[in-house]
């Protein structure tokens, strides 16, 4: 099962955190610290592969992509394939990327909730459940649509339940 | 939302309304003066044009407009003019802004103006009609403001800037300058005016007549005036023939424009693009490159400045030059540097030189502080580099070998950049489109930009703690409106994942969750998830909500619900939500069925009872029609089959036939990715299908077509390709194994390895490490791969080929695998790793140490570098090891080793910073045999140790190691009646020691002063020299009171029966039995005790420590190890160790020490232990036993071990054989884990053996060598107990040669059966032995099994007939 997806700046900042085993919150800087110095230390052209046992307990791999001042991180156990989450990373960021059109780092900071939103349909409760970037993408539209259309129905009916109840 | 740029170009441009009618920013039809209109009078025209444009180009003119400032004034006029709506007026008006600094002209300026109205048939009055605008006064760039026909209230702003001086009449201003009244900028332009002198007139002229043709008209509407072509009918707002000031910035582009090709406005976006009038093709760049040298004119740099602003400007708040503080369209580049800064400063950036090359987004974007460059939203108009960008857009294919999203960029990192860093982030209207539809506020970005700009750590805080104060008062702001109050929360969510503390907005979070509005409610179930777990107080508010949420019709509002149920329900509340979770297993959206799915696995994970009725439930969704919906079904299916592969055997066939459909893609495409069909569902069926044929032949027959198939269509160019092939050589390793497969996979496994990839050798390593549990030889064709592999940069790869080389490791190659494993752990600092690759050093080192000399130089590298971080019981091992020597035969060797040892630890104990560890086996072996061979004197030794205790006050151990290693000194010496005087200083430590805090070191200090007043007979007694591994009893069973019970039986008092025993714990039983056993067994020993136990040396020596606690499985490792040694035949590859203890459970009377089970060694070997255990509970200590232990251990393998059996066999009657088999059955049956029928079979045979059993018969552990009739039966008794898993290898081993074959393979099949017979073998030994098995750390469990499958590798044909007979054959 997939532990834990982190996105932080090559400067050590988290861009997104999200754990799906349980982390104690004061540890979360902890986690984003040490996974940073690990990944910050290794030379470009390496594998993206990390075994994180010190950090998230035995068992436990990671798998990074650096792509230009992010990194992108994984963290899983035993029960998944590293070479698949590789690829689990790359339709993160192609998803990414077709949501902001060129992504880029500040589309992530300020969007911190849409990429949560991806992140959702990606993974659930720490299981893989929709690999393809196409139709993540269409129910993140269909999710805006929807918030948007929600947004200005339920003003009407609002009003007009407070007119009914007054 | 990119619509219009991905097809910005209205090719209809020439067809545009005559007069437009609303105001265009700026539309040229005619963007090529000197083309076209203008063309047509060349003389007039294009020539002074020219001119102009070189005499602006000059950059040492101290002309207010050509130095650095004057770019960027220039540009806030022209930016002015373009925001003001009238804006055609102010164009033109504006392009004439270079005459206000010739103010000689000024006159016949107007005389031009004059005559260019009445050809309009407009006049105009040279004076009023021109409203000075002074340089510097609001608008920098200054310009005569040409307002004859502008409604005068529009540029009022700019007209009432500069009304006072500039409003005067040109000859007064001209005559209050002379007197030094007016001083502006005027005596600049005076000066200007002295040096352009000579600027041609006709430039004038140029600028103020339209040329033939042209007639200004007024728009009705707007009141402004446009041009109107009377030839071709064409208008514009632009003057025709572009005035001076235009030219300047404009004509050198245009004019670079090749033939055809013009310049448009694209009308939505109001950015300039170029069209090609015969092509009809259209693009954002303009058509030809303005690079400086190809320059028409060959303008100097300040000009090509001026060049590279040439397009209009959109915004106000452009990027400033950090160096000149220009700016304007394109001045500034991505780097913050305008091109000619750059080029001035030698900026590293100069690489890309000019805009228009520059266009690929790696250099555009990669710096930092360009957020200009990230643009996306077409609701406002693209300005600064949008240009490029979106060319770069339309253009991707071409761009993409740079595109870091490219999926083909796989492995490494890639180098472009498609993000910007957020330091220098400059707040901008562009920013919050960034945000685009999501709705962060400029308080938002602000926020982000300040940490992003934050200097320090604490400087952040602050930002953070003052935003969470304002937060605080917002949220409980009641008045807050709802919306706002979603941004409030995501901020908060933000505060919180930098690592402050946001829990006072907890409560918030789930007040939003009850939110009606799908969007709060969606954010409030975001930020419950994050700042919540299941663990937490709120979520007892949360369970209602999601509740209600399951059973909303609005399927987000469902998922939503299910998403923070998967985070938040913890057990308790699993029940509250279960039935509506199970009822959406039938949703009709498959986005609700999946994530029901998922949310009921996710209940299993937290609590399996729960949920455990509803199970059944996940095969039903595998029957879905939706395939994600089956995919998603795997992920809980997988968890359930790992945990009980049996009961969903049933389902082999279905999952081979879903994978064979898959593979064979009979899936919809959209399922495909880069171009494999589906692949994260192959890959989770191929694990789901590696646990369900693991030992099982019948189903891995099934498997067999399909996994052949896959690996035919195997695709080793993309990354998801790999994995699937990596995870079809995982299946085939774990499955039956099928000599086919094999090879298939061997073959891939070898194409991973001789991959660049460091991805792929890394998983190539991983794969061969599966593969060589099987077939060994496979590594031999990979060696060097593996050894590039270690030289890697790579840590994870080098690691991971460690863990490889740690299966693969023999006596022939331990020496070069350990040196090269303590050299990389003397170069890591991170102490996890560090331990780890220690305690498999010294694991490998005791297994196979090549000489004894190797193996002490090898530990004290270990315990120098790593010394605090391994098992301190690896440090008593070593102390026990150069005790016991390593063969009685050898005495010599023994003495040459220790005395080895001591000169090195002589050599080494003056270093600091030496472990704890380590320095306690230093003191222990000098205390020991620091004098024994008569090299060093007493003293000498005395007074190292005494250095020892000095330098490390504070460590107690230590101290206590050292002042007993003293004591050991002394009473050699004495023993041997030499005299030596104490030490000054050594006096004084016993001293302070006598008065320590610590009790132990008092009572050691004590017990030296009193050692030194007793006599030589005394001191022998008391400390025997040499030995330290003279086993010291200690009956904890109290044997000694047999008698006494005995008595007490006959007497009628009714038999002890254990509190466990009572109540029926089955496994506790056992032990307590065992227990009882041993009492007996001590009152059966017949063997004398060698020596008696030194009751002082029990307290005193260290070496006490040791023997009374037989606990170590280390021990039994090399016990084991040591007695399978000396068999000279090929296996000995496997166990040739040279380290000879065959003969220290001689002198170590205990029976722990051989009855060890060996947890390196197969499972066999345990059982021929577990045999050694029994025969001694049968009373023995004898070498007998000893023997048979041993030989059982060797049978398994050689032949050599075969001739021993049969001696032992020969040696040992058949009672001893059903004994065995008997406590054979045992171990089997409690392997299963089902103890209470384990117990029952072994109970008669151990109730045969213990009490009464004569003693010949007891000892013998039989070696199960021949099958024998006795023999079957238990194992058809078995066959009955055995779960299924395990009970077909035992049964299809029973007619192989040896039983002890069994275990073998059954450690190959399943760990967890070995783990289990690892436990039911110590079950039966002895209490001290269920101890030790009990202290083992999962880590050793760990180690065992792997040592297991090393065993099992490496002597292929020998141990595992069956396996390799299908393999083969």
């Amino acid at each position: 099962m997939i532990q834990a997806v982190m996105v932080m700046s090559t400067q050590g900042k988290p861009r997104l955190l999200k754990f799906y085993s349980y982390q104690p919150p004061e540890k979360h800087q902890d986690l984003v610290r040490g996974v940073f110095q690990l990944l910050s230390a290794r030379p470009d052209s390496v594998s993206n592969f990390v075994k994180v046992d010190a950090i998230f307990g035995p068992g436990a791999k990671l798998v990074y992509k650096h792509l230009a001042t992010l990194y992108f991180v994984f963290v899983f156990d035993s029960s998944e394939n590293e070479l698949a989450v590789l690829d689990l990373v790359q339709v993160f960021v192609e998803t990414l990327d077709r949501c902001f059109k060129n992504v880029c780092e500040l589309d992530i900071v300020f969007n911190f909730n849409k990429l949560h939103t991806i992140l959702d349909e990606m993974i659930l409760g720490g299981q893989v459940i929709e690999t393809s970037s196409e139709q993540i993408m269409r129910s993140v539209e269909e999710i805006a649509r929807l918030e948007k259309q929600s947004n200005t129905t339920s003003l009407i009916p609002k009003s007009i339940s407070e007119r009914f109840s007054r | 939302m990119d619509n219009s740029h991905e097809q910005p170009l209205p090719p209809g441009v020439g067809a545009w309304p005559p007069p437009p009618s609303i105001h265009p920013a700026k539309f040229q039809p005619n963007p090529q003066p000197y083309a076209t209109p203008y063309g047509a009078t060349p003389n007039n025209g294009s020539n002074h044009n020219a001119a102009s444009y070189s005499a602006a180009a000059q950059p040492t003119m101290p002309f207010p407009n050509m130095d650095a400032g004057g770019a960027q004034s220039n540009q806030t006029a022209h930016e002015v003019s373009n925001h003001n709506d009238s804006a055609a007026d102010i164009e033109s008006a504006v392009q004439e802004a270079v005459l206000r600094e010739q103010e000689h002209l000024l006159k016949m300026t107007a005389e031009h103006r004059a005559e260019m109205a009445n050809k309009r048939g407009k006049p105009l009055h040279a004076d009023n009609g021109n409203v000075e605008i002074g340089n510097g006064y609001g608008v920098p760039g200054g310009g005569a403001y040409y307002a004859a026909n502008m409604s005068s209230d529009k540029p009022k702003d700019i007209a009432d800037k500069t009304k006072g001086a500039d409003d005067l009449p040109e000859f007064l201003r001209q005559r209050l300058r002379a007197r030094g009244i007016l001083k502006d900028e005027a005596t600049n332009n005076s000066f200007t005016i002295k040096q352009n002198v000579d600027s041609p007139v006709g430039q004038i002229k140029a600028a103020q007549e339209l040329p033939p043709g042209w007639v200004e008209a007024k728009d009705p509407t707007s009141g402004a005036s446009y041009f109107y072509n009377q030839s071709t009918g064409t208008t514009q707002w632009d003057r025709p023939g572009a005035p001076l000031n235009t030219m300047q910035h404009q004509a050198p582009p245009s004019s670079s424009l090749p033939e055809n090709w013009e310049e448009a406005l694209d009308q939505s976006t109001g950015q300039k693009y170029y069209y090609n009038t015969n092509t009809q093709a259209t693009q954002w760049e303009p058509p030809t490159a303005v690079n400086p040298g190809v320059a028409p004119h060959a303008p100097t740099n300040a000009a090509v400045e001026m060049a590279a602003q040439n397009t209009d400007i959109w915004n106000s708040q452009m990027q400033r030059c950090l160096g000149c503080g220009g700016w304007g369209v394109g001045l500034v580049q991505p780097w913050g540097y305008c091109n000619h800064c750059t080029r001035v400063q030698n900026l590293p950036f100069q690489q890309y030189p000019s805009y228009p090359n520059n266009t690929t987004h790696s250099s555009s974007n990669k710096n930092p502080g360009n957020v200009a460059a990230k643009d996306r939203s077409s609701a406002k108009p693209p300005f600064g580099k949008a240009n490029r960008k979106d060319h770069r857009k339309r253009n991707r294919p071409e761009d993409d070998e740079l595109d870091p999203m490219d999926p083909s960029s796989y492995s490494d990192a890639p180098r472009g950049g498609w993000v910007v860093g957020l330091k220098g982030v400059q707040p901008r209207a562009a920013d919050t489109t960034a945000a685009g539809g999501w709705g962060q506020s400029k308080e938002f970005l602000d926020l982000v930009k300040s940490i992003g700009e934050a200097r320090s750590k604490a400087e952040e805080d602050r930002i953070i703690s003052r935003e969470l104060d304002h937060l605080k008062r917002r949220l409980a702001d009641p008045d807050v409106p709802r919306r706002k109050m979603k941004e409030l929360l995501l901020r908060l969510v933000y505060a919180e994942m930098l690592g402050h503390d946001a829990s006072f907005g907890h409560i918030h979070a789930v007040k939003m969750t009850h939110d009606e509005s799908l969007p709060l409610k969606r954010t409030g179930y975001l930020a419950v998830s994050l700042f919540l777990d299941e663990r937490h107080d709120l979520v007892i508010l949360v369970v209602n909500t999601i509740q209600k949420d399951l059973r909303s019709d609005n399927y987000l509002v469902v998922c939503a619900a299910l998403t923070a149920a998967c985070r938040l329900i913890g057990e308790e509340a699993i029940p509250a939500v279960l039935p509506q979770v199970v009822e959406l297993l039938a949703h009709p959206k498959e986005a609700v069925r999946k994530k029901a799915v998922m949310a009921l696995h996710r209940f299993y994970q937290r609590s399996p009872s729960s949920v455990s009725h509803l199970v059944s439930n996940f095969r039903k969704r595998l029957c879905d029609n939706d395939p994600g919906v089956m995919g998603a079904t795997l992920c809980p299916l997988y968890d359930l089959i790992l945990e009980d592969p049996n009961s969903y055997k049933d389902l082999v066939v279905s999952f081979v036939n879903i994978l064979k459909q898959v593979a064979e893609r009979r899936l919809p495409t959209s399922y495909d990715y880069h171009q494999m069909p589906a692949p994260f569902i192959q890959i989770k069926l191929l694990k789901i299908l590696a646990v369900l044929g693991s030992g099982d032949k019948q189903a891995s027959g099934n498997m067999y077509m399909v996994l052949g198939d896959i690996f035919r269509k195997g695709d080793t160019a993309s990354n998801i390709g790999n994995a699937i092939l990596y995870e079809c050589i995982c299946c085939i390793s774990s499955i039956f194994p099928n000599a086919k497969m094999l090879d298939a996979a061997a073959e891939t496994t070898s194409k991973f390895l001789k991959s660049d990839s460091h991805n792929l050798k890394y998983m190539g390593i991983d794969a061969l490490g599966r593969l060589i549990k099987i077939n060994p030889d496979i590594a031999e064709e990979h060696q060097l791969a593996v050894i590039d592999c270690l030289e890697d940069p790579d840590d994870t790869l080098k690691r991971k080929t460690f863990e490889l080389l740690y299966k693969m490791t023999k006596s022939t190659n331990v020496e070069v695998i350990v040196d090269r494993m303590i050299e990389y752990m003397i170069n890591i600092t991170d102490h996890h790793y560090k331990t780890e690759i220690a305690s498999r050093c010294v694991e490998l080192a005791e297994q196979f140490a090549p000489s004894n000399q190797w193996f002490i130089q090898t530990m004290n590298k270990v315990f120098e570098h790593a010394g605090d971080l391994v098992n301190i019981r690896v440090a008593h091992n070593l102390m026990r090891l150069i005790a016991e020597g390593f063969g009685e035969e050898d005495e010599g060797a023994d003495s040459q080793l220790r005395s080895s040892a001591v000169d090195s630890y002589l050599r080494i104990v003056g270093e600091p910073k030496l472990p704890s560890s380590f320095l306690q086996i230093i003191c222990w072996v000098l205390g020991e045999y620091g004098t024994a061979d008569g090299k060093y004197s007493a003293s000498y030794i005395i007074g190292k140790l005494y250095d020892v205790a000095e330098a490390h006050p504070t460590d107690d151990t230590v101290r206590a190691y050292a002042i007993s290693a003293i004591l050991k000194i002394f009473a050699f010496e004495i023993a041997l009646g030499r005299k030596i005087d104490m030490l000054p200083e050594c006096q004084s430590l016993i001293d302070e020691l006598s008065a320590s805090h610590s009790t132990d070191l008092q009572q050691r200090a004590y017990e030296l002063q009193a050692l030194l007043g007793l006599d030589k007979q005394a001191v022998e007694n008391v400390m025997p020299a040499d030995a330290s591994c003279e086993d010291i009893e200690i009956d904890r069973n109290l044997s000694f009171l047999n008698g006494y019970v005995q008595q007490a039986f006959e007497n009628g008092a009714a038999p002890y029966i254990p509190e466990s025993e009572r109540s029926g714990v089955v496994s506790v039983v056992n032990y307590k039995a065992q227990d009882q056993q041993e009492t007996s067994a001590h009152a059966l020993r017949f063997e004398a005790y060698e020596l008696p136990p030194a009751a002082s040396q029990a307290s005193i020596s260290p070496t006490t420590d040791l023997v009374p606690v037989p606990e170590p499985s280390y021990y039994k490792e090399d016990h084991q190890m040591s007695r399978s040694q000396p068999s000279g035949d090929s296996l000995s590859g496997e166990f040739g160790l040279k380290l000879r203890l065959d003969g220290v459970q001689k002198k170590w009377g205990r029976p722990a020490y051989s009855s060890s089970s060996t947890p390196s060694s197969s499972t066999s070997s345990q059982q021929a232990t577990n045999g050694g255990v029994s025969s001694e509970v049968g009373g023995s200590t004898s070498s007998q036993a000893r023997e048979s232990t041993y030989g059982s251990k060797r049978q398994q393998a050689t032949e050599v071990s075969a001739e021993k059996q049969r001696l032992a066999a020969s040696l040992f009657g058949k009672a001893d054989r059903k004994a065995q088999a008997g406590r054979k059955t045992a171990k089997e049956s409690s392997s299963t884990e089902k103890v209470a029928t384990a117990n029952a079979t072994p109970q008669p045979a151990k109730e045969q053996v213990i009490p009464s059993a004569p003693p010949p018969d007891l000892l013998d552990l039989g070696e199960p060598v021949s099958p024998s009739p006795p023999l079957a039966d238990p194992f058809t008794q078995l066959e009955g107990l055995l779960g299924p898993a395990s009970a077909s290898p035992v049964v299809s081993e029973t007619p192989a040669s040896s039983t002890s074959k069994t275990p073998d393979l059954m450690s190959i099949f399943s760990d967890d059966v070995q783990t289990g017979v690892t436990s039911g073998s110590t079950e039966p030994s002895l209490g001290v032995n269920v101890v030790a098995a009990k202290k083992g750390p999962s880590l050793q469990d760990a180690l065992q099994k792997d040592a297991a499958a090393r065993q099992v590798g490496v002597t292929p044909t020998g141990n595992n007939p069956i396996l390799f007979k299908d393999l083969l054959g």
